[in-house]
């Protein structure tokens, strides 16, 4: 464990004063929140309404139908809560409970208005109330800390070993006493401290959006895990390159990253994508972290187990396949000195 | 360090080593020449127990590869072709690391020794090459090694910066450390080596003393007499 603790401060002191590394730590999650923020921060995009009670399809349909919202009938008013959507109640015909996120107030009286329509009730009672205390800025924010372990991982070891190898300094490590497993426990370690850092650094930026994110260790945990994820997976591109067409994998790493960085729940919701690509985005793993973190640091509420399960076993996985590929020395080699 | 038979073919199916032997002496520099793609790196990949043999046997400081490889790799130092160290490391903390890699804790000395105290602060990327090749030097020596291995040391360096080299290796042998190298600069085989070994196709043709090729074939350059050695094998 030693010769990968020294190698991790290496890496890491290595890097950490480089530039190019700086801008994917700080400047890029910089820029990629203030972005989003400025296009969507003051435009609400939260139009779908989860709606139930009387008549509820049929209501839903009308919704649908006017142009203004996307109606589900659901009476999941915490999943509606966790996507930042809308959720409706109509009792008897008679009365309205519209919960909606803070942002959206404006949209209360549409919506009251084409339901009072649709009942061609004028005496409806309404009742509306803001739930959760976040904004577009905890949603984004929430989902740029997925998108920093998705791109400090995959860019991260892509990056830091196709370097080192260049520089060949992978085939003096592989001539030192260092081991293969103190290498890969090494790299990991360092992309952990990176995305633990960046985070910090975007969780400062929310707080001057204003957003206390609640944070405790599950959140580190899921941190954690989803860097270890992406780190297995850009250890399994780099491994699988062969090693005089390094810029492949370094090609192959930039569009797998901005694919699962834009089609997922980084930015926006999943509903409001085109219908093809709403499966894809709702279970990529990027949204999958991220819906982990909105639980945690947002709504305050247990992991969905089967979320966990998946990011753990792609976890398990990808850094398994990735260790083996990263092997300093040929394959087996290890094998080979033990068995004999 | 003894190479009896070496053979090693990649999983591409490339044959790069044909049944290599030679010997290396305790205390002496011994250099591997040859054109490229003669199977030089290969070799030292080999000894350096980063690349596993097809078959042969390899003895490095009396232990074998690669079954005692652990043990291999703590007592020899290596300085690859092109090596770059840690580039925003400074030069202390990249010989340090190697050093401490190795379990040594006096690093400080081989600084001093290799000329390098007041760059010891400075940022390896910031170095000249000269400098930079003293500081891959110093990190295959760090972790007092008994043998290293240095793959061609002064490719690309000026003259004068070289000859710096030279001194160096120069002065490492009359510490008695072993040096096994690569060159292509016969000039610097000659001045350097107790005995060099031709390599070509995968194959040893000779090892000998360079006075010994340079006898041989009637040459007053290892340079000569290495073109001739290299012409007789291909012409066939």
């Amino acid at each position: 464990m030693r010769g990968a603790l020294l190698t991790a401060w290496a890496i890491l002191k290595d890097n950490l004063g480089n530039r190019f590394t700086l801008f994917w730590v700080v400047l890029f999650p910089l820029v990629l929140t203030l972005l989003f923020a400025l296009i969507f921060g003051g435009a609400s995009n939260h139009y779908t309404v989860y709606v139930y009670g009387t008549n509820a399809p049929g209501l839903a349909n009308y919704l649908s139908h006017s142009g203004l919202f996307n109606a589900v009938v659901s009476n999941d008013s915490r999943g509606a809560l966790n996507r930042g959507y809308l959720y409706l109640y109509v009792k008897n015909s008679s009365s309205l409970t519209v919960l909606y996120p803070p942002q959206d107030g404006d949209l209360v009286k549409p919506l009251a208005a084409l339901v009072q329509q649709f009942l061609s009730n004028d005496s409806l009672a309404v009742s509306a109330t803001p739930f959760g205390h976040y904004t577009y800025y905890s949603y984004l924010i929430a989902g740029i800390v997925g998108v920093i372990s998705l791109s400090n991982g995959v860019f991260g070891v892509v990056g830091v070993v196709s370097g080192y190898y260049r520089d060949r300094l992978v085939d003096r490590l592989a001539a030192s006493p260092l081991q293969s497993w103190e290498w890969v426990v090494s790299l990991m370690i360092y992309e952990v401290v990176i995305v633990i850092l960046s985070s910090v650094m975007i969780l400062a930026v929310g707080l001057a959006l204003g957003f206390i994110p609640v944070l405790d260790l599950s959140f580190v945990g899921v941190l954690v895990l989803g860097t270890l994820m992406f780190s297995g997976l850009g250890a399994v591109i780099y491994g699988l390159t062969p090693k005089e067409k390094m810029f492949v994998a370094e090609g192959v790493a930039n569009v797998l990253v901005f694919l699962l960085m834009f089609v997922s729940n980084a930015f926006y919701s999943v509903s409001q994508f085109p219908l093809a690509l709403r499966e894809v985005a709702q279970f990529s793993p990027v949204s999958i972290i991220n819906d982990m973190v909105r639980d945690i640091i947002i709504y305050q509420q247990p992991l969905e187990l089967w979320q966990l399960g998946v990011i753990a076993i792609l976890t398990v996985v990808f850094v398994a396949a990735g260790s083996r590929l990263l092997s300093l020395r040929e394959t087996g080699y290890e094998t080979k000195e033990g068995s004999s | 360090m003894e190479v009896v038979d070496l053979r090693k073919t990649y999983r591409g199916g490339v044959e790069a080593l044909k049944g290599v032997s030679f010997t290396v002496r305790e205390g002496e520099v011994f250099s591997l020449l040859g054109p490229n793609g003669a199977g030089k790196t290969t070799t030292f990949g080999v000894i350096s127990c980063v690349l596993r043999p097809s078959s042969g046997e390899v003895r490095v400081l009396g232990m074998k590869v690669p079954s005692q490889c652990r043990e291999v790799r703590s007592l020899v130092g290596v300085m690859p072709q092109e090596f770059q160290g840690f580039s925003d490391l400074t030069v202390e903390e990249n010989v340090s690391y190697f050093a401490r890699l190795y379990g040594v804790s006096e690093w400080k000395p081989l600084i001093s020794r290799l000329g390098l105290e007041s760059y010891s602060k400075v940022r390896y990327r910031t170095l000249s090459g000269g400098l930079k090749r003293r500081v891959g030097l110093a990190c295959a020596l760090a972790g007092n090694p008994k043998l290293v291995l240095l793959d061609e040391p002064t490719v690309g360096l000026d003259p004068k910066a070289r000859r710096g080299l030279w001194d160096i290796i120069g002065e490492l042998k009359s510490k008695g450390v072993t040096i096994l190298m690569s060159t292509h600069y016969l000039d610097e085989a000659q001045s350097l080596s107790d005995r060099v070994a031709v390599i070509y196709g995968g194959k040893v043709l000779k090892v000998d003393s360079p006075e010994g090729v340079m006898d041989e074939f009637h040459k007053e350059s290892l340079e000569e007499a290495y073109l001739s050695l290299i012409g007789e094998a291909e012409g066939g």
